[in-house]
């Protein structure tokens, strides 16, 4: 490291600082393989030679970095995409037996001795030229179709939501696991030296379903490969503002000192983890104004945030999100996890989810297609989805003008779009009720591994040893679904 | 769950030899005549997270916390990764599913729930009054029990007394207790359904049909929300102290399996932790009455050993004398007492209804008593009633068998002359003299119930009378039983000695017996780890197949006989390890080891360590002279960035808001500090704290600019900066040389060399400049924290001192063992 920078010295610029201490974070890894004091110890070693880690990405990937817009509570895909007249038709009466079948429900419904099926109060359409089905809940999205590839087929294991979002963001219904974010930053690394490779944004103010740090969490995996969540409002990342009274010259004059003392203690120790310190700091420095400046959308013109809707003025909001979704895909951050919280629907869903969609259609269409115009939608993959469907029976009472729909994991609905996916096509289908389904399951698993694919990666053979046990994102299970890949 | 905190602290302080340390968190409910104290100590095995999640299959879940205790015992006192055989056998793996299953079975035997609610403790609980409480209790039990005694006492008396007597009461007697009375006759109109045309009692959403019953007419139950609501200003909320009774007639058109049916109750949902009373039929059609504080363990509940037949009108009579015991429940079919089982029989806290409050966690809320439906669903099973139901009516009082009997034969007319025993019983019952001495007792109980309303409980195992047939789950799946297992240890190790108890003493005996060739092996080497930051095994969690060999096989099974023949005693096993040669080396390296020894195995120096979340925030608190050494107690709250409670969830009324501790409390040591595992303290999660979801034997070590950010900024770092700046100033000598020497020292334990004493020197001469001519930004850095700023000292020396302080704190040596 060099910091000759004499005191006195007034030109010394923050600019001079990084770049004459760019170790970047290339240092730490070395730095944690090397150091003998790592407390991981021969494990960590194993590790890297037992995952094929040091070979990754192990093919050309099609995609360098995820927004994903996760839906949390669980849309119904009955009211968005899934378009069933037969529910309709036999508004109210009893879910046929033979469809149910042993299939065990939430403890939410099952206790009901009536199973009416409720169909959709929302008007659908077919889209764009590859004429995809949806309602006119989302009239933003529906213009953009063409863009986009529709899974009707996907299903899960759980039946509640926070086993659901659990294994969909972590791959098992148990918390404990890293999540995706998490195994794609300790696969792959980081492609940008002022922001972390994963980070995470909450829409802010809305209620629902809990949202568990777990779901960012590392599980297992070293914590620098944690999600960070990025806050709207003053400290966007905890801790990222200097205490009162410390200015940011004085802060960086602070650090060149903390630097010269570590230096000394390098030089006289050796030991490599010191560097791999002095890195953290040059890089919590560097954070400490390219967070600010990607949360500052001030410079953005006006049509952009016409694009994304008015509430994309409003900070915290999914709206504002998507933009900085945007923003950070710019600076190549690896992996965007949005969160929106609040459609999880058990009764009067027709009201609620008129609100629910108009906060996240403008804002949904507005990212893709900026990203696109940036050219950025060939190497970003977006996905929007939740972590089950919802019932085509009503749970509580059934009006003609409302219902309330239970948890389904037998088929939901969820949509992509970007790097490597086939545009304006639809996969997979369910029955004419809308419960079970027909044409191609994907099993979360299925999506999981298919995004890591996108990303270059074999989800069976990134894994880390962990307790025994070699652990992959797809636990034991997994196929790419080969036929949405362009 | 502090106070089992407390019992492992005060258990490390006082060096309970490890074997006791372990089998009382086993198996301390199981120990002969065990104390409250080695009940305390199982709370170890309830440290596995629960959801509350409205809606999950209880069965699935309460075998996750079966198959969790299972995974942790095996890791903590086995070395052994068993979770892998929950779905399959293993090719080359010794332990087979069976295995696993097999001692799942030890941990199988508890009555908790799968589902529990978002605020509260749930059964089995161990109450923990005070000293002072616990003598207060004791005092009112023994009024108890002498009241009891003297009302057997003239009971017998009065026995002779009435021995003559064949004269039955007045009707108006029983009406006396009456306190409401529903013949179900009519049904009003939409929407708020009154019946009998009163406006204290109405239907939830439909009405029920009115059909024809047993006198006049009677109400049809059929739909998913016909179900009876009686304001509780007509039948009040009751305590358990309350005498109370209740009959009506019933006819129910189903039996279900999986499904109960609710008859009546006032007994809450799942968040509010079920307290209340109800009566119900079972998924076999047998009564069963409740009396609940909180589920699954804090209650009364009887069963009747008959079945109601379906499509037959019974009149159901249950009657309470305000015990609090399951033998203070009659129950009566038709008029003529029926057989009951006591299933539960553990209630003495409060039954009056609670419900959630916004930001104030469960408080006491009326709710009204409901006919034909359970409180809330989300378990599966809301309790739906189907059939018919007749003349309801309350009693706020006991009934006698007589006046049960004449209830009876008032609504069908009949005109019969109860027998002699009958006659008798009830005036000896409902004599002045007993009425006197109950009105005493329920006194007393008022008093118990007060005396316990603010005890602590905690969690705790407990084994149920009648153990669970454990099954063998294929693919760990709980819908896929294949077969029952016995309870047994797995089969590659030794077997459990004859005579050792099949339960978890009997496993923990086992754990500790000299065959066992792991137990003493995988502590030792855990405390190696712990020492020298490496195990001699070096994967501490697997001595499996899948692990490593020991570096040093001889050393490991000589320091693990050692501590096995020292009687387990841990202090003497660290204090061998701390005064050993290789303990005592330097960590650094050199060209040569480093190339013979890359990774150290072959101990050739020590290895550096950096400290662990908590004790970098306790370093940084003790250098600063924060630090608030008291032992034991509640759960403290330092500082926390605002709102990340509520952004995450908002289910807990309880756990709504985080709220920061005030004062000392702002200081106590890490292990102090409140651990909410779905947003765990930030700060410490940055220092690789784990959330606490699984049993972890070793943390990470990363290095992370959250880690850099978290010691610059976090106000108790920065807080602890500038008291520690302050200590120097008042401690130190007057010179700044003597005072960053000072300051260098308390925070690395050792000297700073001349050229680090002037790089701080320099900084720091820069910095007062600075604040000397910014007062108001000094004033500002002084402010940071709860404690107050020290006036006496100079306003721009504290603010350059800080900073010094600070980079003290963010220097690797000080929080890095070397």
């Amino acid at each position: 490291m060099n910091c000759n920078h004499d005191h006195s010295d007034k030109n010394y610029s923050r600019r001079d600082f990084l770049t004459k201490t760019s170790l970047g974070l290339g240092a730490l890894s070395l730095g944690s393989l090397m150091s003998p004091t790592d407390a991981y110890g021969n494990s960590n070693f194993l590790n890297l030679l037992d995952s094929n880690k040091q070979k990754l990405p192990h093919f050309a990937p099609k995609a360098k970095r995820v927004i994903y817009l996760f839906q949390s509570g669980a849309p119904s895909q009955l009211d968005l995409f899934d378009y069933k007249p037969k529910l309709n038709e036999m508004f109210g009466q009893e879910v046929p037996k033979s469809i149910i079948g042993e299939q065990r429900l939430t403890g939410m419904s099952a206790g009901q001795n009536s199973f009416p099926m409720a169909g959709s109060l929302f008007n659908f359409k077919q889209h764009g030229n590859s004429g995809a089905w949806m309602s006119d809940l989302m009239p933003h999205t529906a213009k953009i179709v063409d863009e986009l590839c529709f899974i009707k087929s996907m299903h899960t294991d759980a039946i509640n939501h926070d086993p659901a979002m659990t294994l969909i963001q972590t791959g098992s219904q148990l918390p404990g696991r890293p999540s995706i974010g998490s195994w794609l930053s300790y696969g792959l690394g980081s492609d940008n030296k002022n922001l972390p490779e994963f980070v995470v944004l909450i829409t802010k103010g809305e209620t629902g379903q809990p949202l568990y740090s777990k779901l960012w969490g590392n599980g297992f995996l070293p914590s620098e490969h944690q999600g960070v969540q990025f806050r709207a409002g003053k400290d966007a990342v905890l801790y990222l503002e200097n205490p009162p009274g410390v200015s940011a010259n004085i802060r960086e004059e602070q650090l060149k000192y903390l630097n010269k003392l570590q230096q000394i203690q390098h030089a006289d120790i050796g030991d490599p983890e010191i560097l791999a310190r002095m890195s953290q700091y040059e890089m919590a420095f560097r954070m400490q104004t390219s967070v600010p400046e990607v949360m500052d959308l001030s410079d953005e013109p006006e049509y952009i945030f016409d694009l994304y809707g008015k509430d994309s003025k409003t900070p915290g909001t999914f709206a504002a999100n998507c933009l900085m979704a945007r923003k950070l895909a710019e600076k190549d951050v690896k992996f965007i996890q949005l969160y929106h919280q609040g459609w999880d629907m058990h009764g009067t869903l027709p009201k609620s989810i008129r609100n629910k969609s108009r906060e996240v259609d403008q804002a949904t269409a507005g990212l893709i297609k900026d990203l696109k115009q940036r050219g950025l939608l060939e190497d970003t993959l977006v996905v929007w989805g939740g972590e089950f469907g919802r019932t085509n029976y009503s749970q509580g009472l059934l009006k003609p003008d409302d219902y309330g729909r239970d948890h389904h994991p037998r088929c939901f609905t969820i949509f992509m779009a970007g790097a490597g996916i086939k545009k304006g096509i639809t996969l997979g289908a369910t029955d004419e009720f809308g419960y079970n389904i027909t044409e191609r399951p994907v099993h979360v698993h299925d999506f999981q591994a298919t995004l890591m694919h996108l990303l270059g990666i074999d989800h069976e053979k990134l894994t880390f040893k962990f307790q025994g046990r070699r652990y992959r994102l797809t636990d034991v299970s997994g196929n790419v679904v080969n036929e949405i890949l362009s | 769950m502090w106070p089992w905190r407390d019992w492992v602290i005060d258990a490390i302080k006082s060096n309970m030899p490890y074997d006791q340390f372990v089998t009382w968190q086993i198996a301390g409910d199981l120990l002969p005549d065990a104390t409250t104290t080695q009940k305390l100590a199982t709370a170890f095995n309830r440290n596995t997270p629960m959801t509350a999640e409205g809606g999950v299959v209880d069965e699935e879940w309460r075998l996750n916390y079966v198959f969790d205790r299972t995974e942790t015992i095996s890791t903590a006192f086995l070395g052994l990764t068993v979770a892998c055989a929950k779905c399959h056998d293993h090719k080359f793996d010794p332990i087979s599913q069976k295995d696993y299953y097999q001692l799942t079975s030890f941990f199988n035997n508890i009555r908790e729930l799968g589902m529990t609610g978002d605020d509260g403790d749930y059964g089995p609980l161990l109450a923990l009054p005070d000293p002072e409480t616990q003598s207060k209790i004791d005092q009112i039990n023994k009024d108890i029990n002498s009241i009891e005694k003297n009302i057997s006492l003239t009971k017998k008396d009065l026995e002779t007394f009435y021995a003559y007597k064949d004269e039955l009461p007045s009707q108006k007697s029983i009406d006396k207790k009456l306190i409401a009375h529903f013949p179900f006759e009519k049904t009003g109109k939409k929407p708020k359904i009154y019946i009998d045309g009163n406006s204290n009692i109405k239907a939830a959403a439909e009405a029920p049909e009115v059909v024809e019953g047993i006198s006049g007419n009677a109400l049809k139950f059929k739909h998913d929300h016909d179900q009876l609501i009686i304001k509780e200003t007509l039948i009040p909320n009751l305590e358990w102290n309350d005498a109370f009774a209740a009959s009506i007639w019933i006819n129910t058109s189903q039996k279900k399996p999986n499904f109960t049916q609710t008859i009546l109750g006032s007994a809450g949902g799942k968040n509010e932790l079920w307290r209340g009373w109800d009566l119900y039929l079972d998924q076999n059609n047998f009564l069963n009455l409740r009396l609940i504080n909180v589920m699954p363990s804090n209650m009364i509940h009887i069963q009747s050993e008959d079945s109601i037949r379906v499509n037959e009108w019974n009149q159901i009579t249950f009657s309470y004398d305000g015990s609090g015991k399951s033998n203070g429940i009659k129950l009566f079919k038709n008029g003529a007492k029926i057989i009951i089982n006591s299933i539960i029989n553990n209630l003495y806290k409060s039954i009056k209804p609670v419900s959630p409050v916004f930001q104030k966690g469960l408080v006491e809320r009326t709710r009204p008593l409901t006919i034909g439906k359970a409180k809330e669903a989300s378990t599966g099973d809301n309790g739906l009633f189907l059939g018919k139901m007749d003349d309801f009516r309350f009693y706020k009082d006991k009934l006698t068998a007589l006046e049960v009997k004449m209830v009876y034969d008032n609504t069908l007319s009949k005109i019969e002359k109860p027998n002699e025993r009958l006659i008798k019983d009830h005036w000896v019952n409902s004599d002045a003299k007993i009425k006197v001495l109950e009105k005493d007792l329920k006194t007393k109980r008022e008093a118990f119930i007060k005396a316990y309303f603010p005890v602590l409980e905690v969690m705790v195992m407990e084994e149920m009378e009648k153990p669970r047939t454990t099954y063998l789950y294929n693919r760990g799946d709980y819908t896929s039983p294949a077969f029952p297992v016995e309870t047994k240890v797995p089969h590659v190790l030794p077997p459990m000695k004859k005579g050792l108890p099949k339960n978890r003493l009997g496993l923990s005996q086992w754990l500790f017996d000299k065959e066992n060739p792991l137990t003493a092996r995988v502590t030792v080497n855990r405390f190696w780890l712990m020492m020298f930051g490496q195990g001699l095994v070096s994967t501490p969690t697997d001595f499996g197949v899948q692990g490593s060999m020991p570096s040093h096989p001889q050393l490991l099974d000589w320091l693990a006989i050692d501590f096995v023949e020292n009687k387990w005693d841990v202090r003497k096993l660290i204090k061998k390890m701390a005064l050993s040669k290789t303990y005592q080396q330097q960590s650094i390296s050199n060209e040569r080891l480093t190339e013979i020894d890359p990774t150290n195995v072959y101990l050739s120096r020590a290895n550096s360590s950096r400290l662990p979340a908590e004790m970098i925030r306790d370093n940084a608190l003790s250098v600063s002279g924060l630090i608030n050494n008291k032992f034991g107690g509640e759960s403290v709250k330092p500082y926390q960035p605002s709102g990340l409670w509520r952004e995450k969830n908002t289910f807990s009324q309880f756990l709504l808001d985080y709220k920061e501790s005030e004062g000392e409390d702002l200081y106590r040591r890490g292990l102090y500090t409140f651990i909410r595992r779905t947003s765990p303290p930030p700060s410490m999660m940055a220092f690789d704290a784990t959330s606490r979801e699984v049993c972890t034997i070793k943390r990470q070590t990363t290095s992370t600019p959250l880690q850099a950010l978290v010691l610059l900024n976090d106000p108790q770092f920065f807080e602890a900066s500038r008291v520690f700046a302050q200590r120097i100033l008042l401690e130190a000598g007057k010179t700044i040389e003597e005072q960053i020497d000072y300051g260098f020292r308390l925070a690395t334990s050792r000297h700073p060399e001349k050229e680090e004493v002037e790089i701080l020197k320099e900084m720091y001469s820069s910095q007062l400049k600075y604040y000397k001519s910014k007062p108001s930004e000094a004033y500002k850095l002084v402010n940071v924290g709860e404690t107050p700023y020290n006036r006496g000292l100079s306003l721009s020396k504290t603010a350059a001192m800080t900073l010094v302080a600070n980079t003290l704190l963010n220097h690797n040596e000080t929080y890095t063992k070397r």
